[in-house]
């Protein structure tokens, strides 16, 4: 069954706070619920399936719901780590075509600012986690199973920092227009590489900002999304894949983008040459580059030419990336920055994105995500949506 | 954080050295680190246990300058490759300048550089 045009995105909602302190994680699911059902012009009683990672407080979906009043005849709690977001879209879609809901809520909510994660720490998830045993407890932590592939990629093809660098410029140039980004200060290439290095190749600058917050999207069956108020999100394409240490012997030079990408791209019968603007997951620089090579926006070990010289400002460059300022300077609430990937997407579709860097006549977005870690395992997912 | 009790049957003795263990299976002939029950490759389950070699090459390696409490910085991590096949993750004693990628390393065991954890197996440059 194909997804495509089968679900529309009818609300979005990204929450301004970046510090929360005083809230609950649950209350900042409820508020971004809050926000993107208003956004769409409907109400929490309209909800009849809910979606939320493995994440969310409590019993995940089961509190949730019952914390916010949703009556759902279909939950999907779907946990990929930060792409869940995207693959929470393409699953409401699968279950608005099976006829299992009309109205999927998912939503995202986290405090790391306030509890003081930096994500320098070897952190496991428990003695039964497959890989706690073999890399965790011997000093792997999440920048360095980046910087492994940034290391590598740099040896292969001879991408410089100066060359990654550029994407966190491209950021911050976006993110001056964003009165909610976290980083509002345009940086410059040397500003990057001369940043403390947090693990080599990776510059404190080269990493995404800790932020509270969160998000949400609601999606919804076409028919409905036409009577409602705001502009039309239709999705066209989606795919999932995941990517592992492939029986021990990991290949850095990838993503799984490869394998999602090219499944989005087919289910919606278009080209990376025809994306206006793209939302591409930025914990760190490298994920960037590595995922436009993946998606075929250029060559594999050409992202490093691909992204210099500000080719991913909007307005400037070939390719409108993150207008929001992305993780890297607005905003990657809970760790997870597949749901706001999400929301600039919808923005710039619906023409609400700051008009300084707003796509001209942008009718169709591609967002992509990843989750878990570029140096071992990780789940990807791609969305291709359409404006109308 | 100790040494994970599953890695106890992926460390023993050979020819009077201490050794890293790795599983082969017998079905697709892949050699899969550490030993398991499970085929990663094939989904194989008839496994035979094999030591693997006491050095390998550095496939790609990086400089951790920014820690958890306790953990001495800057210390250098590495993806090692096995002439067996396993590409194995751990610390290496060596530091980030004298570090470069292919340079041949040998496995020890105990605290590594690091200080953290207090037993494990880890990397030390060998002359090449």
């Amino acid at each position: 069954m194909s997804l495509k045009r089968r679900a529309c995105i009818a609300g979005a909602f990204e929450h301004p706070t970046r510090l929360a302190r005083d809230k609950s994680v649950a209350q900042l699911h409820a508020e971004c619920a809050r926000g993107a059902l208003d956004d769409a012009g409907l109400s929490m009683a309209d909800v009849d399936g809910y979606f939320c990672a493995g994440d969310a407080p409590g019993m995940g979906p089961l509190s949730m719901v019952d914390y916010m009043g949703i009556k759902p005849r279909h939950v999907d709690s779907t946990d990929t780590g930060g792409s869940s977001y995207l693959v929470h879209v393409a699953h409401a879609a699968q279950a608005i075509a099976a006829g299992k809901c009309d109205v999927a809520l998912i939503t995202l909510a986290g405090r790391p600012r306030s509890a003081g994660s930096s994500g320098t720490a070897p952190t496991g998830w428990g003695a039964d986690t497959p890989d706690h045993a073999f890399e965790l407890p011997f000093g792997a932590n999440t920048v360095n199973m980046y910087a492994l592939a940034a290391a590598r990629h740099m040896h292969e093809f001879g991408t410089t920092a100066e060359q990654l660098a550029w994407i966190k410029v491209a950021a911050s140039e976006h993110a001056k227009h964003n009165p909610n980004a976290m980083l509002r200060d345009p940086v410059t290439v040397r500003d990057v590489v001369e940043s403390p290095l947090i693990a080599d190749p990776l510059h404190r600058l080269d990493c995404c900002v800790v932020s509270d917050g969160g998000g949400a999207i609601v999606v919804v069956r076409p028919e409905l999304a036409r009577n409602l108020k705001r502009p039309v999100v239709t999705l066209l394409g989606a795919g999932e894949a995941c990517k592992g240490l492939d029986g021990g012997r990991v290949d850095l030079s990838y993503s799984a983008a490869r394998f999602s990408g090219r499944a989005a791209f087919e289910e919606a019968g278009v080209l990376p040459s025809d994306v206006r603007y793209a939302s591409i997951y930025d914990s760190f620089t490298i994920t960037v580059l590595v995922q436009l090579e993946d998606l075929g926006f250029c060559a594999k070990g050409e992202g490093g030419r691909f992204v210099s010289d500000g080719a991913l400002i909007s307005g400037v460059g070939r390719l409108a990336v993150n207008t929001d300022g992305g993780g890297l300077c607005n905003n990657h609430p809970a760790n997870r920055g597949g749901m706001t990937k999400i929301i600039e997407a919808v923005r710039q579709l619906r023409g609400e994105a700051h008009p300084a860097v707003q796509v001209r006549d942008c009718a169709l977005a591609l967002v992509q995500g990843t989750g878990g870690r570029l140096g071992s395992r990780h789940g990807s997912a791609t969305l291709i949506l359409e404006r109308g | 954080m100790s040494r994970p009790p599953a890695l106890e049957r992926s460390i023993a003795s050979v020819d009077g050295r201490t050794a890293l263990f790795a599983s082969h299976c017998r079905g697709c002939g892949r050699v899969l680190f550490p030993v398991g029950s499970v085929c990663a490759q094939c989904g194989g389950a008839d496994l035979d246990r094999q030591a693997l070699s006491p050095t390998g090459s550095v496939f790609a390696w990086t400089a951790v300058h920014r820690a958890a409490p306790g953990w001495k910085v800057p210390y250098v991590v590495a993806l090692v490759d096995f002439p067996e096949g396993p590409r194995i993750f751990a610390q290496v004693d060596a530091a980030p300048e004298a570090m470069r990628s292919g340079m041949p390393v040998r496995v020890a065991f105990g605290r590594p550089p690091a200080g953290q954890p207090d037993d494990a197996y880890y990397f030390t440059v060998e002359p090449s």
